[in-house]
């Protein structure tokens, strides 16, 4: 067995029903075509040109701010922050003659206190979700901004010690 | 009568998977087992401990050694109890992608290397599963090395129903083209190479393509990091599946439109494969091994980090019925060639070769012919007849 076993990459394998003739191949076409219509773009300026390695600079970038712990945490979330406290009715404990007598008089007790709280403290726990609601939007617009920045800065960072690098490089050939 | 061992052993993962399959084939001529020094839930009972390795019961016959990581218990075992080798290489990823995220796993695939070379002298036979592997073998001091490709299971998601409940949530994930990248959460996978050519597409083409990504979270860092490129490069409503049951990436594969991977290392690329054998177009980077194990059956891209022009190659694909027709084609085809019905039975015959080429040395040698030599034999000894692909 072999090397020469395996399907010989440059040979066509199935058929093309496109009708290519022969020394074509849609397949082998297309990537170029692409890169063909992205050079055109570039070159009227319809498309910028990017810098080589920019996308190992953006993760890069990405990276080093989850390890410094800035952009890791997901925006916060008040979606289930209610307005009104809810409290839940206390309940006497089941079994027994005396909890059996007690139970009725009580849960209505609890019933009726749990009520009046509610209705003096509805106010103040409703504003009080409203401030944490607008201050948690300001603290995701804050660290949205801080991250972006924080990426930016380090991404071209990056991208000036590269350009430093290949200058280097250029001075080092020049001086040979 | 025949014994492998891994490394680590996981369900889903591409290796255990080979392992099993020529476990299964081993069997029918004797008892086989597989140890592992790392055994995930859901291998308990297919799987032996390493400590079990040297009271195994076929040390009559070489270890099938499947080399895909280095590790210092897997050396030791080795070297102090097992002086035949069949040596299987399925690759190791390169170290310096995991510097940044693991420094403890680059340290052990620098040190699988050496340890590789330590081996060599009882290897009896070298496989490697794929040309580009060979030549990383022969690199390591490895003479004769033989290439035969890996045993995929590519009708595995074919046989399998596909998850209902996935159906419906891609459903729900919008009327779009859907792109579907498969891969482990690994450096050397450069899935930020996704995102970014994705959220490109979705910009500047087809606003309403949507990104599944399937993938093993690994490595917390690097798995953070690129929740927060998804983020940072725009791309919108990203969907990022972490370990998924075969039923539910059968649905994925259904329903994608397009299978994309960016990797950057890659001693075959399984997922690949199966997109090709599910019917679903391939547009891969033209990395490591990617281009031989894909060939002409899918759209190549030889500068992966532009995501501008990986964009333009998904939108030619998302938009084309020619050249989807033609890729879906040749894609099933070459899923075919790869499949481990061609493969299969000439590892089995690579390995069992293997033991009866050097018992009959054994026979000639007690009989006071002499020996035929010693160290790895010459390709005419070990090579099974080449297949036709």
């Amino acid at each position: 067995m072999s090397s020469t076993e395996q399907s010989d990459p440059s040979a066509p394998v199935g058929s093309d029903p496109s009708g290519a003739g022969p020394g074509t191949d849609l397949v082998a076409d297309a990537v170029d075509q692409v890169r063909r219509d992205l050079a055109r773009q570039r070159a009227d300026g319809a498309l910028p040109h990017l810098p080589e390695g920019e996308l190992d600079r953006q993760f890069s970038a990405v990276v080093e701010a989850v390890d410094a712990g800035l952009v890791e945490e997901p925006p916060l979330d008040t979606a289930d922050l209610h307005g009104l406290a809810v409290l839940e009715t206390w309940r006497p404990p089941a079994g027994g003659l005396k909890a059996r007598l007690t139970r009725p008089v009580v849960h209505l007790l609890s019933r009726l206190v749990g009520a009046l709280v509610r209705r003096q403290v509805e106010a103040f726990a409703a504003r009080t979700a409203e401030l944490v609601a607008q201050l948690a939007q300001r603290q995701n617009r804050v660290s949205t901004f801080l991250a972006r920045a924080h990426l930016d800065r380090i991404r071209s960072l990056e991208y000036r010690v590269a350009e430093l690098e290949r200058r280097i490089a250029d001075l080092q050939d020049g001086g040979r | 009568m025949w014994d492998q061992l891994l490394v680590g052993a996981a369900p889903g993962d591409a290796i255990t998977r080979s392992a099993l399959m020529l476990r299964d084939e081993l069997a029918k001529l004797g008892p086989a087992d597989i140890f592992s020094q790392h055994i995930e839930p859901g291998m308990e009972g297919l799987v032996r401990p390493l400590h079990e390795l040297p009271v195994r019961t076929n040390r009559a016959r070489p270890l099938v050694f499947h080399a895909s990581m280095g590790s210092w218990p897997v050396f030791l075992a080795l070297r102090d109890h097992e002086p035949r080798l069949v040596l299987i290489y399925h690759n190791f990823s390169p170290p310096e992608y995991y510097v940044e995220f693991a420094p403890e796993v680059a340290g052990d695939l620098v040190r699988g290397r050496w340890e590789l070379g330590q081996l060599l002298d009882r290897v009896e036979l070298a496989i490697a599963d794929s040309d580009y592997n060979a030549d990383e073998l022969r690199a390591l001091g490895y003479a004769d090395v033989v290439v035969v490709p890996p045993t995929p299971d590519v009708d595995r998601l074919n046989r399998v129903v596909p998850d209902p409940a996935m159906l419906a949530a891609i459903s729900g994930w919008g009327p779009g083209p859907l792109v579907l990248c498969v891969a482990q959460q690994l450096p050397h996978k450069r899935i930020e190479r996704v995102f970014a050519a994705v959220a490109v597409l979705q910009q500047e083409h087809l606003p309403e393509a949507r990104l599944a990504f399937v993938g093993v979270d690994r490595f917390p860092t690097y798995s953070r990091a690129l929740r927060v490129m998804a983020r940072t490069v725009g791309l919108r409503e990203p969907h990022l599946l972490g370990r998924i049951s075969d039923a539910e990436l059968s649905a994925l594969y259904l329903r994608a439109d397009v299978f994309c991977t960016l990797s950057e290392h890659e001693g075959f690329c399984v997922p690949a494969v199966e997109a090709m054998a599910t019917g679903l177009p391939v547009v891969a980077s033209a990395r490591a091994a990617i281009p031989a194990t894909v060939a002409d059956a899918g759209l190549l891209v030889d500068d992966p980090d532009d995501a501008v022009l990986v964009a333009g190659v998904l939108h030619r694909v998302l938009t084309d019925p020619t050249l989807r027709h033609v890729l879906v084609g040749r894609g099933v085809s070459r899923a075919k060639q790869l499949s481990a019905a061609v493969s299969l039975p000439q590892l089995v015959r690579a390995v069992v070769g293997t033991a009866a080429t050097s018992e009959a040395e054994a026979l000639v040698a007690h009989a006071g012919v002499g020996p035929t030599g010693h160290g790895p034999l010459h390709d005419e000894h070990r090579a099974p007849p080449a297949e036709p692909s």
